[in-house]
């Protein structure tokens, strides 16, 4: 997870984030926009409303614009509100048309918000709504497709955080039991994707590889990739990609 | 997951403000927060 923090400038303190706050817990929103979080954030700080929130998520990073511990004017319950004076304010972008870069930034939020509540050592009745604090319809498109439902997004984050993969005793990555693949008398493409349209390298004849099955009718294959190196310090170097013979399959 | 998350941080510019305004619809359909959040 990527968090990019844009410092406020101290001259806009007044109108984005007057007072200290000891963060008392989460409010979430929904942007009602189709804009990036960096966008959001430096429009937020770049106006001069009294608007403003902490962060903003999109489909691939957070975006930090005001220290966590201020507060802000988000939560429309004025200046000494519960939501505006003692919670950490949270948009989720693109939520004006929804569809997969909405999905994606929700689900980015919900691992964000649990790793809050970790720092902070909250629980999830730590998280609320826009809508809980002054009623307004908002996070619209949350709410839309089920408040539940995100909150269980973040328990599955905060759970995932709480019990995480144990890869201690791993030291140089583990070999799970495969397939082999043995290529036949000519060489065989191989590519980035199943519908193969995207070369990446290919197996020389009677190249034997690792094979991980069969997805989508392609054979996905791990093979060395030759030359890296010098003959007298060659180097390992792998790529995993598929191909369009199955006869290969063992 | 706590080993995956990159922090970085950048100070304000207001070109990437002016940047935003021209490219986005912010100004108008701009409900991030609400306008009367201070009454």
């Amino acid at each position: 997870m990527q968090i990019t923090r844009v410092k406020c400038p101290e001259s806009k303190y007044s109108i984005k984030c007057p007072y200290e706050m000891i963060p008392e817990g989460i409010t979430v929103h929904n942007t009602y926009n189709d804009a990036s979080a960096m966008a959001e954030i430096s429009y937020m700080l770049g106006n001069d409303f009294k608007t403003s929130f902490h962060a903003a998520v999109d489909d691939y990073r957070v975006v930090q614009g005001l220290d966590l511990n201020r507060s802000c004017f988000a939560s429309g319950d004025g200046r000494n509100g519960f939501g505006n004076r003692k919670t950490i304010n949270i948009e989720i972008c693109y939520s004006k048309s929804g569809g997969e870069k909405f999905d994606a930034a929700e689900e980015l939020a919900a691992e964000y918000i649990a790793y809050l509540l970790k720092q902070y050592g909250w629980g999830i009745d730590k998280v609320g709504t826009h809508q809980m604090r002054s009623g307004k319809y908002c996070p619209h498109r949350t709410l839309d497709y089920g408040w539940e439902r995100f909150l269980n997004k973040i328990r599955y984050y905060m759970n995932y955080q709480n019990n995480p993969v144990d890869n201690s005793n791993i030291e140089k990555g583990s070999d799970e039991p495969v397939r082999v693949y043995a290529n036949g008398s000519t060489r065989e493409p191989i590519y980035e994707n199943t519908r193969c349209t995207k070369k990446i390298g290919s197996l020389d004849p009677w190249e034997k590889a690792d094979c991980f099955g069969i997805f989508e009718n392609r054979a996905q294959v791990r093979y060395h990739v030759n030359g890296t190196g010098t003959d007298e310090n060659p180097i390992n170097d792998y790529k995993i990609g598929f191909c369009k013979w199955l006869g290969g399959v063992k | 997951m706590e080993d995956n998350i990159i922090i970085e941080d950048v100070d304000f510019k207001q070109e990437l403000y002016e940047k935003n305004i021209a490219e986005n619809s912010l100004d108008i359909e701009y409900e991030g927060g609400d306008l009367d959040a201070d009454n």
